[in-house]
């Protein structure tokens, strides 16, 4: 049961087979949240600076 | 940030780092990238991942290697050194999860003074970012420097 159950838990951790696959669908749902949102409140709490 | 910190390597012209946190019982390979995800604002993703025994990779892995502040030190350095490189960017940093977002949070707050001496900080509540304060439950977070 215990067995049934560590299987069970271990299945909710999704994995990805390589660190492009699993960095691709992170930075993906970082930009489409992004994307989402009025970006000029970002723009006044963080204003560009000059290089 | 006074915690101590894992040395850290940078891997190619990438903006991807790595580094080991490691325990008596075991050695885990972390993966910190950075990726511009919106140029007209210069923001950038900051995405950490897990190198798991098998070889899978995972976000989502509970590694209960007792160094979660020597992680977050870790990250914190890697921030430094990304706005060494890229000074005008600002960072966008979410949690994979809420509870994890939310150690994030407690990182942030316990470092607050001495990370406003550097940097600007906001949080993302109620459909909108704000001036990051203590005592509220962000979703994500940006970084800038000052």
């Amino acid at each position: 049961m215990k067995t049934q159950e560590k299987l069970k838990k271990e299945k909710k951790i999704k994995t990805y087979k390589t660190v492009e696959e699993a960095f691709n669908v992170k930075h993906e749902a970082a930009r489409k949240f992004i994307q989402s949102i009025d970006i000029s409140q970002i723009e006044v709490l963080h204003p560009t600076k000059n290089p | 940030m006074e915690e101590p910190s894992y040395k850290f390597n940078k891997i190619e012209d990438k903006l991807t780092f790595e580094f080991d946190s490691v325990s008596s019982t075991k050695t885990i390979k972390k993966l910190i990238q950075y990726n511009l995800i919106d140029e007209r604002i210069s923001l950038y993703n900051l995405a950490l991942l897990d190198v798991l025994p098998n070889g899978g990779i995972s976000d989502l892995s509970v590694s209960n290697n007792d160094d979660m502040p020597m992680i977050l030190s870790t990250v914190f350095q890697t921030v430094v050194y990304f706005f060494d490189k890229h000074p005008v960017a600002r960072i966008y940093i979410q949690g994979s999860t809420a509870s994890r977002t939310r150690l994030y949070q407690m990182a942030i707050v316990k470092y607050l003074a001495e990370i406003e001496q550097k940097f600007k900080i906001s949080g993302y509540i109620n459909s909108g970012f704000e001036r990051f304060e203590k005592g509220r439950n962000y979703n994500s977070f940006i970084v800038s420097l000052k």
